[in-house]
């Protein structure tokens, strides 16, 4: 069963699912696991963080920050059964898909945001397929624990 | 707690008719450069949740898509959207190359070619919508890329989504003339998408509001 991760959203899926988040472009998959537990989240990161407007209220729909949806997802993580020391990540996306418009950035500075958070609730990055021109359809298969790139020009598991 | 966008039925047919007249001059336009005649399917405008977004749209489709961005007045994010195969036959139209040699429509010439088209469809878009409610629209240099559909909607998205939950999405398809020889079929088929910034969404339904009184 393949279930869709849509922009700000964090899903959590046991072995065997799949979760799928399709069109990728400067948006971050961030992939979460503990293969002892069989259990992988996955969350769709839009940007960085929030300006101005506070957020906290609704923690849930602010998911598509990276400064939020990450520890939401290692929390949700931990509540179906995984344990903070085993969780490791893998992440994809963040690309520049309009070259000449993109003086923002926001594919590295999506991708630099969600490392920092990562590193700062420890968790390590354990494969990466980020920046880049093109747009990505990412499949992460709780199974493996793999995570399933595909590009226009190239595809991937890492 | 931010108020939900939500429209009443007599606004989404206002914006759905803007929407109208808005490509109706931009596919004539088309038409005009490719000596073909355009078809303009009835425009669809939807409230949508961020998240659901890409369910709404083939984001997974690769297709050549041209984007602006509307400034003036109004501001907001259009999109001029081809399938692969259309970009393409439009490409040897206006290059007057012959049909199937130009394969790259990431080359220069194509993307520049491509950009030009939806430049001009953009500004009689704009034209005619800056025409009908008394405002001046301008669109910003148009940029190109060739992608999956998700990937290149997401540029508008991160702008306008940031704060919101929902956005509104107008939609417009266009495809050419379906009598003539079935090979011309699906050579031109593409779609116009706009999204408005959430504040000038409340400006144009204020306007066409106004626009309403005028005739009563």
């Amino acid at each position: 069963m393949i279930e869709y991760v849509g922009i700000g959203d964090v899903k959590i899926a046991h072995n065997p699912e799949k979760l799928a988040i399709i069109g990728l472009g400067s948006c971050v998959c961030v992939a979460m696991y503990d293969e002892s537990a069989g259990i992988g989240g996955v969350s769709h990161v839009m940007l960085p963080e929030p300006h101005g407007e506070s957020v906290i209220e609704h923690a849930e729909r602010a998911c598509k920050y990276a400064t939020v949806a990450v520890p939401v997802l290692m929390k949700k993580m931990i509540v179906k059964g995984a344990k903070k020391e085993h969780l490791k990540a893998k992440i994809a996306g963040g690309a520049s898909i309009f070259r000449e418009l993109d003086s923002l950035e926001i594919g590295d500075r999506n991708v630099a945001k969600v490392k920092e958070m990562l590193r700062k609730l420890d968790i390590g990055i354990v494969a990466e397929d980020t920046g880049g021109n093109l747009g990505r359809t990412v499949i992460f298969d709780t199974k493996s624990f793999k995570l399933h790139i595909k590009t226009k020009s190239y595809t991937k598991v890492i | 707690m931010r108020e939900e966008l939500k429209l009443s039925e007599f606004q989404k047919d206002a914006l759905q008719e803007l929407g109208n007249i808005g490509a109706c001059h931009a596919t004539t336009s088309l038409a005009e450069m490719t000596g073909i005649t355009i078809y303009t399917h009835v425009p669809k405008v939807e409230i949508i949740p961020v998240r659901d977004i890409m369910c709404r749209v083939d984001a997974y489709m690769i297709v050549a898509g041209v984007l602006l961005e509307l400034r003036g007045d109004i501001s907001a994010y259009l999109y001029v959207i081809f399938t692969e195969r259309s970009a393409q036959f439009i490409i040897e139209l206006l290059l007057g190359r012959t049909f199937g040699d130009t394969d790259d429509i990431e080359g220069d010439m194509g993307s520049s070619a491509l950009k030009e088209v939806g430049n001009i469809l953009a500004s009689s878009f704009c034209d005619a919508i800056s025409e009908f409610l008394g405002i001046s629209v301008i669109p910003s240099p148009p940029v190109f890329a060739c992608d999956m559909t998700g990937a290149i909607l997401q540029r508008a998205l991160i702008d306008i989504a940031g704060s919101a939950d929902h956005v509104l999405m107008f939609r417009c398809d266009f495809k050419c003339e379906e009598e003539k020889s079935n090979d011309n079929n699906d050579k031109i088929y593409g779609y116009i998408l706009l999204f408005p910034r959430e504040e000038s969404l409340k400006t144009l339904l204020s306007m066409l509001d106004e626009k309403v009184k005028e005739y009563d």
